[in-house]
């Protein structure tokens, strides 16, 4: 079961043939001693080039097992079947060494937590150089060096020419998330992926990270995909929202019709529980926790938590229909 | 780097001389007199004490301390009565000898456990790994001279392949390298064990960092993300290598009793069944100052490794 709702290039992005990032029937099993675990299940998406889509969902609802299956460096025990094209490539039929080097340049990747991303023992300009030349066979060392610089000026990093020399514990988180990005995008990426960028940032820095990434999406007219608890974020940088759940797409439409028009009772509850400066109610936690995925009920996976489940929630696993214009929705009651 | 390098010399002075301090105070301590050697039992009080005057013992503790002091910072430790011969000497031959044997075993050790610890590290959980910890295990649970003893037994009882014992130093590279091999191996066995288990641990550790993924996402090749892997893992086994070395610098008293080998543990083994103080006492002087400074050549090369270091340092 998957989703089959193309999703349209949103505000003024250029018309290419081949979307930013393309993702069918994507499922990730990890397998382990005792069984395999499915932490996605059957996901379907597309991003045009120089859109944001946001996915949004608990701790545990598959969103980072997802995008490690996009860019393939989940643990060797890890099955991921179904379709990842990106810029019209298929990343799944490509050779190991392909594979390999598609990282960077056509799929990129920017980790949760900038203090702990990059390697302590090397400057910054090591490892932007070691990513640029990565990517760019023909550059020699100084030519590289200059890339360098101009990728720190790039995420806007304050005199950048003495930050090259610094060492990764010599920088702020807010810098060492720039430093993360540039590197990222040493490769000029066709589609980026941001896991949960701005969690381990102060307040104040979180919302400058975010006015970043839109720029630089811009700028070098890529795809973003950014995972989020944060539906602030969601709101200001996506134009597409999905919301996840026990390893599935449960809503999935534009930041507007997802965020102000919910059909899912569960993106109910996560905008019921999110917290906004200067309002009155308390916000309302979902009760319950996400399910084991190992431990699935046969009907809807939310049925449990759901405050509207009726006795056809627990046996009837839902289908995914469209509730709007490119708004779809896995709920029985969805209509 | 060079700040670093200042201070920590310079940090390195206060040890040395604290070392010197106790290894005197060691010795004035220790029951039985320095003189004792050069009396016979038929001298007359005043002689004794006329031999006293003259080798400055009746002066006061910190006189004395100073003398001897600024003695052996010229390289003069005294002479040893039952040997007859400097001390100095005595401890520059033992010394070279001991190098020699130390630096080949903590050559032959290191870079065997660096090897296996690579290998095991990387391959965590495969039998390769499991073969490793058992090697490793044996190693370090195998006493040196059970192990010197099985080698002579067969290599050079047996099969009468390698020599049994002495330093053939002067008599031709191969027949040094013949007298090295079973001293070699007895005495290494111990520093390759504890490398291999340091290393695998800090490279199962780094592997698992958060960095190593972010080099995977820049497409950087298995070999590339070992390279950054292994630059990460090495502090640990710098340091557990700086206090291997220092105790083979040491000489091990069992490998070189059996092996006759004529180096420090032979010397200070002897020196202490015969009560020949001067020469202990020289030992330990060289044996601590040894340590030391190996200590700082560590210190330096793990602050010119890993920056965090630096920055803690200054």
């Amino acid at each position: 079961m998957s989703l089959t709702i193309e999703t349209r290039a949103a505000g003024t992005t250029t018309p290419a043939i081949a979307p930013a990032l393309r993702v069918r029937d994507l499922v990730t099993e990890f397998r382990g001693r005792y069984g395999a675990v499915r932490a996605v299940d059957g996901v379907s998406f597309t991003v045009p080039r120089g859109s944001v889509l946001a996915v949004i969902g608990e701790s545990g609802s598959g969103k980072s097992a997802m995008l490690r299956s996009i860019i393939g460096i989940n643990p060797p025990t890890t099955l991921v079947t179904g379709e990842i094209s990106v810029g019209g490539r298929d990343l799944q039929t490509m050779s190991p060494r392909d594979r390999r080097t598609a990282r960077g340049s056509d799929v990129s990747m920017v980790f949760q937590d900038p203090l702990t991303a990059l390697d302590p023992v090397y400057t910054v300009e090591k490892q932007l150089v070691e990513a640029i030349r990565k990517h760019h066979e023909g550059l020699d060392k100084a030519q590289a060096r200059q890339r360098a610089l101009e990728l720190l000026e790039l995420v806007r990093i304050p005199s950048a020419a003495a930050r090259l020399k610094a060492y990764p514990s010599e920088l702020s988180g807010g810098m060492r998330q720039r430093v993360v990005i540039a590197m990222a995008i040493a490769g000029r990426p066709t589609v980026l992926l941001a896991d949960e960028p701005t969690t381990a940032l102060d307040v104040t820095v979180q919302a400058r990270m975010m006015r970043l990434f839109r720029q630089i999406q811009r700028d070098i007219d890529m795809g973003l995909v950014i995972v989020t608890h944060d539906l602030g974020v969601a709101a200001e940088l996506a134009d597409e929202v999905a919301v996840m759940y026990a390893g599935r797409f449960v809503e999935h439409g534009t930041a507007t019709q997802v965020l102000t028009r919910p059909s899912h009772p569960y993106t109910e509850g996560l905008i019921e529980a999110n917290v906004r400066a200067g309002q009155d109610r308390r916000p309302n936690a979902i009760p319950g926790a996400p399910p084991s995925l190992d431990q699935l009920p046969p009907g809807c996976a939310f049925a449990p938590r759901c405050r509207y489940a009726v006795s056809a929630c627990w046996d009837v696993r839902p289908i995914t229909q469209l509730v709007g214009d490119g708004h779809s929705s896995s709920c029985l009651l969805a209509s | 780097m060079l700040r670093v390098a200042v201070l920590r010399i310079s940090m390195a002075v206060p040890i040395l001389f604290g070392v010197s301090v106790i290894v005197f105070l060691l010795m004035n301590v220790l029951p039985g007199s320095a003189e004792a050697s050069l009396v016979s039992d038929d001298m007359s009080a005043a002689e004794r004490q006329a031999i006293r005057d003259e080798l400055g013992l009746n002066d006061p503790l910190p006189l004395r301390y100073l003398h001897w002091l600024g003695d052996a910072l010229q390289g003069n430790l005294g002479y040893s009565a039952q040997r007859r011969r400097d001390v100095s000497d005595l401890l520059m031959q033992a010394w070279g000898n001991t190098a020699v044997l130390a630096l080949v075993s903590a050559v032959f050790g290191i870079s065997l456990g660096l090897w296996l610890g690579y290998v095991a590290g990387t391959r965590r959980g495969t039998l390769i790994d499991r073969l490793t910890g058992v090697l490793s295990l044996s190693g370090l649970s195998i006493p040196s001279f059970f192990l010197a003893i099985i080698l002579l037994a067969v290599f050079a009882g047996w099969l009468r392949l390698l020599p049994s014992g002495g330093a053939n130093l002067d008599s031709g590279l191969l027949m040094a390298l013949r007298s090295l091999v079973l001293p070699v191996l007895s005495g290494s066995l111990i520093t390759m064990a504890i490398t291999a288990r340091v290393t695998r641990a800090s490279i199962v550790d780094v592997a698992g960092a958060d960095f190593v993924e972010t080099l995977r996402a820049k497409g950087l090749s298995e070999w590339e993300v070992r390279r950054h892997i292994l630059r990460n893992a090495i502090s640990p086994v710098l340091t557990t290598s700086g206090v291997q070395i220092g105790a083979l610098l040491g000489g091990s008293v069992l490998v070189e009793t059996i092996f006759r080998w004529p180096g420090m543990g032979l010397l200070v083994f002897t020196a202490i069944s015969a009560r020949d103080l001067l020469v202990v006492q020289g030992a330990t002087l060289v044996i601590a100052v040894t340590f030391v400074l190996l200590n700082l050549v560590v210190d330096l090369l793990q602050a010119w490794i890993d920056p965090r270091v630096r920055g803690a340092v200054s």
